[in-house]
């Protein structure tokens, strides 16, 4: 086979990028090759410490606590006494001013100069010993040498506590994962039943929880209600909102066929592991719909088969979240068991038959449920709207498919922002004002205002990339 | 290629001087712009380096795993753009040799582009694998999931086909 005129295509990278990219991997990590040496080190450090304990302890037992030892103990409770105690993050709660002014943060993108070279240095600290003698190294060991001997406390690493429902936990530790590193910040995200739950943690009374502070930061898809505004102002102060993003899971479905005038209802009573029984509307029954015309009679009697992203997944979950949820909603039959047990109806409604009438499919290699979709065209695929905008003109001209409106409504930047596309839904995020922890402003607008991080169900169209950040004072926001 | 089985008997400086050239020339052959290249090549390499002490070689070869990393960042940077990479646009790969050559090897390239950007996503990846990466049939077998004789047959054609427009 004669291809040299593609192997001719092929460069050698610039000798700058090379250099500076192996820089800075040796910086990342030591090489493989010193782990020996190390292992060598921590022998002799730790047969110097136990022998060093066990002296001590054999002096002390023998002569009692020295008179100088006692002293200096002494001065180091009276000294830190004195100081007060001052929480480890006060340096950087500066509580930001309320309108509209973005905090300094804000000012530059992530990657910038911050004002925590200390912490940095505090976070680079327990690397430095691990890692090569490089500059860098040298110069992060610096203030913990003088700290030792100055005899002040050294700072320990920012931790953010962010809080949020179990079903975007997956997503937002995505998210923050690559914030994480470049701060030397560490992020906890914990996760609630539910937005009610999270957004309880998040405005919890110190008081009542054993002086405890709540999260930093709630991430929920739902808007905070006027009652749990009340008690938020009430127990931690002013909070501030931002608008996080605009998600959106899409359907689509092979032009042979055409679309079909779905509603949330019909996916829900087609998908839905358990639905009401037709004869007695009271009691649930494993799905037995099989073709769509005994959904919804408009429909046609083509089979039911829809091809998506794992039940657990992030686009899965969305799915289930939104337009199976929506759907289920919609059944009136189902409105006494919202009332009578809340966990099993949210069971009911968000949970996808098992019996192959759904199909799950790898959500990162899209293009594998594109081809699905192009050899069942009488099937429908469930995207992230990220996907569909990805894939765009392809998806209509490659893998002939059409993008399937629910209820009526195409899935548009328009009707994503405004919430009457069904299968959208809006993430927002609280922040507690009187106490901002370093790192918590630029997390923020790491996860609002990034696409650094992939995600399958956002996408950078202006309407919804656009109008979402609102930082202030709620009672500014017109709840 | 070196055929490379562990993390603990490597010489990294080797492993990256062998590699690096490849996961570059990947990313060249599937994305457009040259600070792209570059900037996808750096991350595939420090996600790679950051979790080498989980690298199983019992599962994979190394250069599998690297490629296979490469590709997730390509993925992640496409998902993350939200849109068609301009195809044609910024050739702007920094010179290498003299500029006549530079501007042969960019204006090839962009004939590539030009004749596979109707292809499907699996054939530019085969060829950005083979071309690009330089790598062996088998390999990428292992990456796209196809058999090794799936992978060279598909390749035959589609560089026929390229030969024949060239």
């Amino acid at each position: 086979m004669n291809d040299d005129f593609l192997h001719r295509i092929r460069v050698e990278p610039p000798p700058a990028f090379m250099a500076d990219l192996k820089a800075r991997l040796d910086r990342q990590l030591p090489p493989a090759a010193a782990a020996p040496r190390r292992s060598l080190f921590r022998v002799l450090v730790f047969g110097l410490l136990f022998g060093g304990s066990v002296f001590a302890i054999t002096v002390l037992t023998v002569n009692g606590i020295p008179d100088f030892a006692r002293n200096f103990v002494q001065t180091l409770h009276q000294g830190s006494t004195r100081k007060g105690d001052a929480p480890e993050r006060s340096h950087a709660a500066t509580p930001f001013s309320g309108g509209n002014r973005l905090p300094a943060p804000f000012a530059s993108r992530p990657g910038g100069t911050t004002e925590s070279g200390s912490t940095e240095h505090t976070g680079e600290a327990p690397n430095s010993s691990r890692g090569p003698a490089t500059p860098g190294a040298a110069n992060n060991t610096a203030p913990n040498v003088q700290s030792v001997v100055g005899g002040t406390s050294t700072r320990p690493r920012q931790v953010l506590n962010l809080v949020t429902v179990k079903n975007l936990e997956a997503y937002l530790k995505s998210r923050v994962a690559n914030f994480t590193q470049p701060y030397r910040t560490d992020t906890s995200v914990t996760a609630a039943d539910s937005a009610t739950e999270a957004l309880a943690q998040f405005c919890n009374n110190p008081a009542t929880a054993g002086g405890k502070s709540g999260p930093d930061i709630a991430v929920v898809p739902r808007r905070i209600t006027r009652a749990e505004f009340g008690v938020c102002t009430t127990y931690i102060g002013n909070i501030a909102e931002v608008q996080m993003e605009h998600q959106a899971v899409v359907l689509a479905r092979s032009k042979l066929y055409g679309t079909l005038a779905l509603s949330a209802r019909d996916l829900f009573l087609a998908l839905a592991a358990e639905i009401p029984d037709p004869e007695h509307p009271g009691a649930l029954i494993s799905n037995p719909n099989t073709t769509w015309d005994r959904v919804n009679a408009a429909l046609g009697a083509g089979p039911i088969e829809v091809f998506g992203p794992p039940e657990q997944s992030i686009t899965g979950t969305a799915f289930r979240e939104t337009l199976l949820q929506a759907g289920c909603d919609a059944v009136p039959a189902l409105a006494t068991l919202s009332q009578r047990d809340a966990a099993r109806y949210q069971h009911v409604c968000t949970t996808l038959r098992k019996d192959g009438t759904y199909v799950e499919i790898r959500e990162d290699v899209t293009t594998d449920t594109l081809q699905t979709l192009q050899s069942h065209p009488d099937a429908i695929g469930v995207l992230g709207y990220a996907q569909l905008r990805l894939f765009g003109p392809i998806l209509q001209n490659n893998y002939m498919l059409i993008i399937n409106p629910v209820g009526g409504v195409q899935p548009t930047p328009q009707s994503i922002a405004d919430g009457t596309y069904p299968g959208s839904r809006t993430l927002y995020l609280y922040l507690n004002q009187r106490r901002v922890p370093y790192g918590a402003l630029n997390l923020i607008y790491w996860l609002a205002d990034t696409n650094e991080i992939a995600s399958t169900l956002s996408s950078e169209d202006p309407q919804i990339k656009g109008p979402r950040r609102y930082l202030g004072p709620l009672p500014d926001l017109k709840l | 290629m070196r055929e490379l089985t562990g993390t603990d008997d490597l010489d990294w400086d080797a492993v990256y001087a062998d590699q690096a050239p490849r996961v570059y020339n990947y990313f060249r052959f599937r994305l457009a712009r040259d600070s792209d290249v570059e900037e996808l090549t750096a991350r595939t390499f420090e996600r790679a380096w950051r979790s080498r002490a989980h690298y199983r070689r019992d599962l994979a070869g190394f250069a599998t795993w690297l490629f296979k990393i490469a590709q997730n960042v390509r993925l992640d940077y496409l998902q993350s753009r939200r849109g068609h990479l301009p195809i044609d646009a910024a050739l702007d790969v920094v010179a290498e040799g003299t500029p006549e050559k530079e501007a042969e090897r960019n204006s090839d390239l962009a004939r590539l582009r030009a004749l596979t950007k109707d292809l499907p996503d699996r054939e530019r990846e085969l060829l950005a694998l083979k071309y690009g990466a330089a790598i062996n049939n088998r390999l990428i077998a292992q990456l796209t999931g196809l058999s090794e004789s799936n992978v060279g047959t598909i390749l035959h054609r589609v560089v026929q086909t390229l030969r024949s427009r060239w």
